[in-house]
């Protein structure tokens, strides 16, 4: 990557709110094209640290360049290149959703408005609803209005913060697609946080885990899914005489615990099929495996299990 | 800066809260000219009792005049609760919404939108005064006609009908600066919050607190009084003193302007550096 390329860059962020560290020198990085995952558990500063990157909250320490350029001496540039969606998609509920575009759109100077509103209602599934007022919509339909108004103006940045909350399963999915197309057909990169893994997951192709305001892990979706050791529970009928049998194999070494239901193992991703074979093979009647990756496990152990699923 | 006021009076515009305030004045406005017209005779009869004695009256003291000057002294209070209904929830209105999200992540200057609000909800108060005014005058003239004015204050003052109508565009118009005051007042209070009904509660406090404290320790407050925007609230009075008392006027117009300046460059300088954290 050159550092042309460099859309934001956060170092050694931090902010306070009386004795509470929000954000603690965090420092990250999002190249152009990416769909960047901000993954941390609630109150972790994902929102904060969002709010930092457009300038609706002053940092105590640390800088935000975007695009190349501190943001605290190029607001006006570096904004208008930016869309975003913070946490629930508020509008003007007296206005219709072409109302409230209009307003926006005459902000941020978008040229021919009415047209680029109807592409953008368009894009989100919204042109026939485009004039009833807002305070008629349900939370989906707002969501994929917040996703028409960030891209507006054309940026080559939109900023997401927890755009799936409050979504059914269905309408994650559409949230999904929706950002995917974004990303894909317009070119825009995407910071998106999230405090659930598996839509970071689904979503983004880079991401970092913050918790307590500090940088835990970053790195690519797939990288630090694949390459980390995974914890697998082997759910069989006697745990007490596999753990025998275990105990007289090279398996020993990688289990880690057990129970009267299952055995937890940390292996390699081509392990699990040996471990299964060897299981198998010893004649112990196999009800699940179930792989959890460390990545999964550590994000549980920071957030626990309702942030994975 | 053009477009950020446009879009402002539009917000206003196309809120029904903003009408409430036109339909309440026009509601009081109405009755106060209804009640006059049946009770008006018989009030007057009652307050120049004692004078009557002294001075000859001839032809109707219940006129259009007598009917606008007695909307002006009854409204002093309405007003202002009904210009901080809306100015009061400027800025607090957008923090409660969820609303500023949308409009500070776009290239525009916090300084310039303060500004566009401001001048969008002075743009409001002053036509709600004119609305009063215009109600208030044009029918009541219309109705009840042209006729002299008795205003009693230290002195008893008499009018004649031709010497009224510059004495009333006169108080209007000074009652559209102290409506800015009080807009200014609500507006800055409005930054401070991030829900809209403590800046109009606060408006209102503020003014019947200073009023009240300054009317029981008026001896004790007296050094300060004439620098407290509050004292000259009712201070359109002053067009109806026979001689009108310039070092007065221009003194109540300049504290009056001064305190809005004061309560914009404190809402500038406090909303510069607010966490938007609504």
């Amino acid at each position: 990557m050159t550092n042309s390329e460099l859309f934001i860059e956060i170092d050694g962020l931090c902010k306070s709110y009386k004795q509470i560290k929000a954000v603690d020198h965090l420092s990250f990085k999002v190249f152009e094209g990416d769909i960047y995952g901000f993954l941390g558990p609630n109150g972790a500063g994902k929102s904060t640290t969002i709010r930092m990157i457009l300038s609706l909250i002053t940092p105590d320490e640390g800088t935000v360049k975007l695009f190349g350029k501190d943001l605290a001496y190029n607001r006006y540039q570096t904004l208008s290149q930016i869309g975003s969606l913070i946490e629930k998609p508020d509008f003007y509920k007296y206005l219709s959703a072409r109302e409230n575009l209009e307003i926006l759109g005459k902000i941020s100077n978008v040229r021919h408005l009415k047209k680029k509103i109807d592409e953008v209602l368009e894009l989100v599934g919204l042109f026939d609803r485009g004039n009833s007022k807002v305070k008629t919509y349900s939370q989906g339909m707002k969501q994929r209005l917040g996703i028409a108004q960030s891209i507006l103006h054309d940026p080559k940045l939109i900023v997401l913060d927890e755009p799936a909350n409050g979504l059914d399963p269905q309408g994650q999915k559409e949230m999904r697609e929706l950002i995917h197309a974004i990303n894909k057909e317009k070119g825009i990169t995407i910071l998106l946080s999230s405090h659930i893994l598996n839509e970071v997951e689904m979503t983004a192709n880079r991401m970092v885990i913050i918790n307590k305001g500090k940088n835990v892990v970053e790195g690519h979706v797939q990288d630090l899914l694949n390459e980390s050791d995974m914890n697998v529970s082997f759910f069989i009928n006697d745990t007490h005489l596999a753990q025998q049998k275990i105990k007289e194999s090279a398996w020993i070494d990688q289990l880690i615990e057990y129970d009267e239901y299952k055995l937890l193992f940390k292996l390699q991703h081509h392990q699990i099929a040996e471990l299964n074979r060897f299981m198998v093979n010893s004649d112990f009647e196999i009800n699940a495996i179930k792989p959890l990756r460390s990545l999964e496990d550590y994000f549980i152990k920071l957030t626990g299990d309702d942030h994975i699923n | 800066m053009i477009t950020l006021i446009n879009i402002e009076l539009y917000k206003i515009f196309k809120r029904s809260r903003t009408y409430i305030a036109f339909a309440a004045v026009f509601v009081i406005v109405v009755a106060l000219q209804i009640g006059v017209h049946f009770e008006g005779q018989s009030t007057l009869d009652f307050l120049f009792q004692n004078i009557k004695e002294s001075f000859m009256f001839q032809g109707d003291l219940v006129n259009g005049y007598l009917i606008t000057f007695i909307i002006l002294s009854s409204l002093w209070i309405h007003i202002p609760i009904l210009v901080s209904m809306v100015t009061g929830d400027m800025i607090s209105g957008e923090a409660n919404g969820g609303t500023f999200r949308l409009l500070l992540t776009r290239p525009i200057s916090r300084t310039k939108l303060v500004i566009a609000k401001f001048l969008a909800g002075w743009f409001y108060s002053i036509l709600l005064v004119a609305f009063m005014a215009l109600i208030s005058l044009l029918p009541s003239l219309l109705i009840f006609g042209k006729g002299d004015l008795i205003v009693m204050k230290t002195t008893i003052n008499f009018f004649s009908a031709d010497d009224l109508l510059w004495r009333f565009i006169a108080a209007f118009g000074y009652g559209m600066l102290t409506m800015t005051t009080v807009a200014s007042l609500s507006f800055m209070l409005s930054s401070f919050s991030d829900n809209s009904i403590g800046p109009i509660i606060g408006t209102i406090s503020i003014i019947i607190a200073i009023t009240i404290i300054s009317s029981v320790g008026e001896s004790l407050l007296r050094p300060v009084l004439p620098y407290m925007f509050t004292t000259y609230l009712t201070s359109w009075l002053l067009f109806f003193e026979f001689e009108l008392n310039f070092t007065k006027i221009i003194q109540a117009i300049s504290v009056e302007l001064i305190y809005t300046l004061i309560f914009l460059t404190i809402t500038l300088i406090y909303f510069r550096r607010k966490d938007i954290l609504s």
